[in-house]
């Protein structure tokens, strides 16, 4: 697997800059990519981009060799809000996307229930998306997104509508599966303590969406967020990412 | 318990509408003798219509008769309806020229159409069903087009990262998402078709509802006038609560609305 990123760019119509101007990145297999920047920076809409939702303006994004054209299930997302479907019991939720790629009925299930398992929320089968609390649907959308087996998995801020204890519980559950599922994980967030926790690599957009900088995180895993050498990358981010904020907030500034 | 409650105060309730109205009737027309008796229907003369028109037979055959063709009409409705309404949302540049022409025709009395009906097809059947046709088709083709289009983007989106696309995109997404308004949609429908049907019954001949009011009218019958819209009041609350209430409140339960 090797997802490129060529000199892209994106202009939506109604705006009066680029969103992003010429990125260029390459992800490689197993890897997991964090993207932090400043809210309204363009990291959802890289996301996009990469999930064929959204079309470049110019450049390229290719998976394998090949240039994407939409969206498919090479390239799952993970949303910030669950985006499961209310009318289907959890199970059927993790079977949709199985459903449609036509599986049968017995691998269906069985790769329901093993991602359910996965994810803890085995009992939970025949529950109604309603009867969950948030990060509950959070974890189904997780087992969703992974029964489809990806080349890719495109997270985008999936624990920023939770609260601190669940988003903290939900980390270290994350941390496990990934350690064991080894997939790679373009991963966005705008909390620079997650992405230290998460990432093999860090990628920074500024506020004109450009890529400002790149970290390599090379702590070795479970990693905890007590650790002197962790407290001190984030610290760093922190202060990288306050000159990002603050450059934004004087354009802004000195466009009034 | 609560429910037997609701149903012993409704029943207290009625009961003393009735006493009171019968109190007015008494105090109005027998003692003070504001209005003439053949211009105040009263309960007990309502119960003596009611007694005449079932032994007569006539009361159900207009019920049975009247219903037919409003569930007739309806169905119709639903299949033009919802044609129209996938049309509003496929090709949007047309639909935006056509939307206030048929948000016209949705605010149009139905009744409007009685005279055109019967030109085109007579005085029967079928004109009253066009009347119900273009009473309730262009309010569920409204709704549809809405239901579709208020479906959140985010299970659009889900779905397509997973691979649906196309017609699955609307069987497996899209369908399922809008059904509560659909439903919500189709009950507005209904109802206009129910109008609608007694705008044609009164205006036309046929035996049903609509006639049995205008010949209560021809004979002067008030309580005969008032027995009837007291039936057709009961037929379109015991619908409504009965069919598309329960309906709705099963799918939305399932659906966790
Ligand atoms: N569909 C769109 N049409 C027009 N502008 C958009 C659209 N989507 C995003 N934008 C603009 O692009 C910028 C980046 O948005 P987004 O990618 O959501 O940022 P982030 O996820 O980093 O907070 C914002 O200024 C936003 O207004
Ligand atoms: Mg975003």
């Amino acid at each position: 697997m090797s997802l490129t990123i060529e000199h892209l760019y994106k202009h939506f119509p109604s705006s009066t800059r680029s969103t992003l101007e010429d990125i260029n990145l390459e992800i490689c297999e197993g890897e997991f990519i964090c993207v932090i920047g400043p809210s309204g920076c363009g990291k959802t809409t890289l996301l996009n981009l990469i999930a064929g939702l959204e079309l470049p303006t110019k450049g390229e994004i290719k998976l394998d060799g090949n240039a994407i054209t939409g969206a498919g299930p090479d390239r799952v997302v993970m949303f910030q809000e669950s985006a499961l479907f209310p009318w289907l019991s959890v199970a059927n939720n993790v079977k949709f996307g199985l459903k449609i790629a036509g599986k049968s009925k017995q691998e269906q299930e069985q790769t329901a229930m093993h991602y359910l398992k996965l994810v803890q929320l085995a009992h939970f089968k025949d529950y109604r998306c309603h009867e969950l609390s948030g990060g509950m649907k959070q974890r189904v959308a997780l087992a969703r997104a992974l029964a489809l087996d990806s080349k890719v998995l495109l997270m985008d801020e999936p624990f920023a509508a939770l609260d601190k204890q669940t988003r903290n519980m939900l980390r270290d559950e994350i941390q496990s599966i990934f350690m064991k599922t080894k997939k790679t994980v373009f991963f966005i967030t705008h909390s620079v303590e997650e992405a230290v926790f998460f990432a093999d690599r860090i990628i920074m957009l500024s506020v004109t969406g450009k890529v400002v900088s790149e970290f390599k995180v090379e702590f070795p895993r479970p990693r905890h967020i007590e650790n002197p050498d962790f407290i001190e990358l984030r610290a760093m981010l922190l202060k990288e990412i306050r000159k990002e904020v603050e450059k934004s907030a004087q354009s802004e500034y000195d466009n009034n | 318990m609560t429910i037997t409650k609701a149903v012993a105060t409704q029943a207290v309730f009625y009961v003393l509408l009735l006493a009171a109205w019968q109190g007015l009737y008494f105090l109005c027309v027998s003692v003070l003798g504001l209005w003439k008796p053949y211009a105040f229907p009263n309960p007990i003369g309502v119960w003596k219509s009611l007694c005449v028109l079932i032994e007569q037979n006539m009361l159900f055959v207009a019920v049975y008769h009247s219903l037919k063709r409003a569930i007739i009409g309806f169905l119709l409705s639903i299949l033009t309806g919802v044609v129209l309404g996938f049309f509003l949302v496929k090709f949007k540049l047309l639909a935006e020229a056509f939307k206030p022409l048929i948000l016209g025709f949705q605010t149009l009395p139905s009744i409007c159409w009685v005279p055109f009906a019967i030109l085109w097809f007579g005085l029967n059947e079928t004109a009253i069903i066009f009347v119900i046709l273009m009473g309730s088709t262009f309010s569920i083709a409204l709704s549809v087009d809405m239901a579709i289009r208020n479906v959140n983007p985010l299970y659009i989106k889900a779905a397509k990262t997973m691979g649906a696309k196309g017609l699955e995109l609307y069987t497996k997404v899209i369908c399922p998402a809008s059904l509560p308004s659909l439903i919500t949609g189709l009950k507005q429908g209904w109802s206009f078709a129910w109008r609608s049907l007694m705008a044609g019954e009164v205006m036309s001949a046929s035996i049903g509802l609509g006639q049995a009011l205008t010949l209560g009218r021809d004979l002067a019958d008030i309580n005969r006038v008032m027995l009837i819209i007291i039936i057709i009041v009961i037929l379109g609350v015991l619908i409504e609560r009965f069919i598309f209430a329960g309906f709705e409140e099963k799918i939305l339960k399932k659906m966790g609305y």
